[in-house]
């Protein structure tokens, strides 16, 4: 087992209750010094309301959260910073001046702000817009200022919540290769949720999944692929999407056929070794009297493990 | 210093939000200027004012070569009697003659605007006043010595003073003071006109007195000249307070109020905001305090009530509003803006303590802050609603709102020409209604906001 030093947030049978409503069950996390730790679970799940408890912004029912060992309201502050979901920028400051006004609030000396504020609107590509009003930036360069304003202190964990949300891929990608520098080259531990299973997938270092305010399972992406996406991913389109039903419950009876859902219209088979086995299946299908108008193979994704864990019922 | 850097950041943002800075300044000078418009030219209801006037002065004796009899004090009363509105012939005043006792009961139920008390010895006093004027006057010129000599003409010469054949004494200099007062209750419209006129009025009597006086210090040191038989006679002459008062001149500091009560609507919205954009989140993870939010939102809000009180008593004075006061009076007017303003922020931030959004804050700031400005007699006079007695005075329901003394303070500076002395009731009346409501708002706002959420 790991020492406690090694570990800059723990939380203990973390529960948040509303009423009868329970939106975070005892969550038990351990996260580590220096990672990117994926916190992903479908809308409702829990998410917001536990990352709200690790920065202290609501009270726990019951559990407690712990920043580097010590208990969060006694931490100090200015250890943490919070990127949210939402543009939290003062419209009507410049660039520079909303990353001036953070640095007063957590009481970092003008002359280091200012080196900071060079270097963060120039790492983050927004150099030529010191003096341009925040209102008046495009969004990727909204959501750029947004981070750099979670950043002015230099704090030890970054906190991200959803930060690439209504960014082109261009500016996804200079925010992707930023959260990569932060936690390999300075060190930040960063706890990022996000819906894009491709984001989570690149950057974390380990990846959290919770779903009803419940950890469903935690560990490196490609062993949650390991563990619960075994095989490959054959796909089928019918000739008539009504049988779909019938061809699923079929595939079910075929031995070494680990799982079968009907996604888009289409029948998604999961399998070990999955191309021996696809004869079989096609010949099954043409037996009852349907044709396949085509077939393709794949590799797991974490998208299928996110969905296998988290099912298909819509939330929110 | 966080909150330093709060008022900084608010600075720039109102003044960079042209819209909200339009609502705060631009709002208000229009409703200065439909009121000027629609009231200022009117003829005010130029009624005479009802006082009582209890006169005690026993009179008191000129001494000269013809010894004259004078009784200041009826004088005095006979002048009030006397005058007139500028542009009419309506009287100013109607004195009422009534018993001290009754003039009392009138005074508790409005029925007269003040009680003028003149003291038995206010014709000594005046006497004594002249005196002191005489002896300067006289020896300024020739020194006091020689005149106490009782010097012959051959004396006169000798000295150069061929036209001073002096047969006079010089007057004694007696230490004689008197103090008439103007009593009334300062939390009463009418009082608060009256009292500025007849201190007006007083002092120009005195120079006018003083003034006859001088000019009558040749003929009793000359002999060729004739001393008239009467020292002191009145003339009425206009002075400050008794042009035609309009409604208007009720109305502007009513405005300068709406004003500041308009500041109750930005705070609420402005906090509001902070609240629904996650902008406080932002800065409660901060290390920022509460003290630092609230006063750093404090100074920029105050800032503008000076701003607003300025711009709207000069869009007033261009539509014709008749200000009493000098500089001072403005002076005064921007302190009294100053607490009315924090009293608004206050408002503003128990507002938003409950609001649960921007445009819920923004509703509810406006169904709070018109009827307020209603109900502190922003635009009208209101009904008598006496609940009790504060401070020897006349309590009011609308008395517990500090909007009330900020329209009845700014009202008696600028309108009536009060000075400080005038308005200390409604200035203590201000500070602690503020304190009481800025605790509240810190208290509720911080509960609700300010700490982490349940």
């Amino acid at each position: 087992m790991a020492d406690a030093e090694e570990y800059v947030i723990e939380t203990q049978d973390l529960t948040k209750k509303y009423n009868s409503f329970l939106a975070v069950d005892a969550l038990n996390l351990k996260i580590k010094k220096g990672e990117v730790f994926g916190f992903l679970g479908p809308n409702g799940a829990g998410k917001t309301t536990s990352i709200k408890m690790m920065v202290s912004l609501l009270k726990p029912t019951s559990g407690r959260v712990l920043i580097n060992g010590e208990k969060i309201g006694k931490a100090e502050k200015g250890k943490i910073g919070v990127c949210p979901q939402d543009l939290v920028i003062w419209d009507d400051l410049t660039c520079e001046e909303n990353l001036y006004f953070m640095g007063d609030m957590y009481e970092v000396p003008r002359k280091i702000t200012k080196e900071r504020v060079k270097k963060l609107l120039g790492d983050l590509k927004l150099f030529d817009k010191v003096k341009t009003l925040a209102a008046q930036l495009s969004g990727g360069m909204k959501r750029r200022l947004n981070l750099a304003m979670a950043l002015i202190h230099d704090p030890e964990i970054l906190v991200l919540d959803e930060p690439s949300v209504g960014m082109d891929p261009q500016s996804r990608l200079v925010l992707w290769d930023y959260i990569q520098s932060l936690s390999k080259k300075k060190g930040k531990t960063v706890i990022l949720t996000t819906h894009l299973m491709e984001e989570a997938d690149r950057l974390s270092d380990r990846i959290a999944i919770i779903d009803h305010g419940k950890l469903l399972l935690l560990d490196t992406p490609e062993n949650l692929k390991k563990k619960i996406g075994r095989g490959d991913i054959i796909e089928m389109q019918l000739s008539n999407t009504e049988m779909n039903k019938k061809v699923v419950n079929l595939m079910k009876s075929i031995k070494g056929i680990e799982e079968v859902n009907e996604i888009k219209g289409r029948v998604s088979v999961r399998a070990l070794d999955a191309v021996s086995k696809l004869p079989k299946m096609i010949d099954s299908i043409e037996k009852i009297g349907i044709n396949i108008l085509n077939t393709s193979i794949r590799r797991n994704t974490l998208e299928d493990v996110f969905i296998y864990l988290t099912g298909r019922g819509l939330r929110e | 210093m966080k909150f330093v850097s709060i008022a900084i950041k608010g600075i720039k943002e109102t003044t960079r939000d042209r819209r909200g800075l339009a609502m705060l300044l631009i709002f208000p000078m229009a409703f200065m200027l439909v009121f000027g418009l629609a009231f200022g030219g009117m003829d005010g209801d130029n009624v005479p004012h009802e006082i009582a006037v209890l006169n005690y002065d026993t009179g008191t004796t000129l001494h000269y070569n013809n010894t004259e009899q004078i009784n200041f004090g009826n004088n005095f009363t006979q002048l009030l009697k006397g005058l007139k509105y500028e542009d009419g012939n309506t009287h100013l005043f109607h004195l009422n003659n009534v018993s001290g006792k009754k003039a009392e009961n009138m005074l508790m139920n409005e029925g007269i605007a003040c009680i003028i008390i003149i003291p038995e010895n206010f014709s000594d006093a005046m006497g004594a006043m002249i005196n002191n004027m005489v002896r300067t006057e006289v020896t300024s010129n020739i020194g006091e010595m020689i005149v106490g000599m009782n010097v012959t003409e051959r004396d006169t010469a000798k000295f150069g003073l061929k036209n001073y054949p002096m047969d006079y004494a010089l007057p004694e200099a007696e230490n004689i003071t008197a103090k008439l007062i103007i009593k009334g209750d300062t939390g009463y419209i009418g009082f608060g006109m009256v009292q500025g006129i007849i201190s007006g009025i007083l002092e120009h009597y005195k120079n006018e007195v003083k003034s006859r006086a001088k000019k009558e210090i040749p003929a009793r040191f000359r002999k060729e000249k004739q001393a008239p038989d009467n020292f002191i006679s009145s003339k009425v002459e206009g002075v400050s307070g008794t042009e035609p008062f309009t409604t208007f001149d009720y109305q502007a500091p009513g405005i300068i109020v709406f004003a500041l009560l308009l500041l109750v609507v930005s705070v609420a919205t402005t906090l509001a905001r902070e609240v629904e954009k996650g902008m406080l989140e932002r800065l409660k993870i901060s290390k920022m305090k509460s003290f630092d939010l609230l006063f750093g939102t404090l100074i920029p809000w105050t800032l503008i009530a000076i701003a607003q009180v300025f711009i709207l008593f000069l869009v007033a004075l261009a539509m014709g509003y008749h200000w009493q006061g000098g500089s001072a009076s403005l002076f005064l007017a921007i302190v009294i803006g100053i607490i009315g303003g924090i009293s608004s922020v206050s408002l503003g931030l128990l507002v938003a303590a409950f609001s649960k959004s921007e445009k819920h804050a923004s509703t509810l700031g406006m169904i709070i802050a018109v009827p307020i400005s209603f109900v502190a007699g922003s635009f009208f006079p209101l009904p008598k609603a006496v609940i009790g007695k504060f401070f020897g005075k006349a309590f009011q329901v609308y008395d517990i709102l500090p909007w009330t003394h900020t329209a009845s303070a700014l009202r008696s500076v600028l309108t009536f020409g009060s000075g400080l002395g005038g308005i200390v009731y409604h200035i203590v009346m201000m500070i602690i209604l503020t304190i009481i409501l800025f605790t509240l708002g810190v208290i509720c706002f911080s509960r609700t906001r300010m700490r982490a959420e349940r």
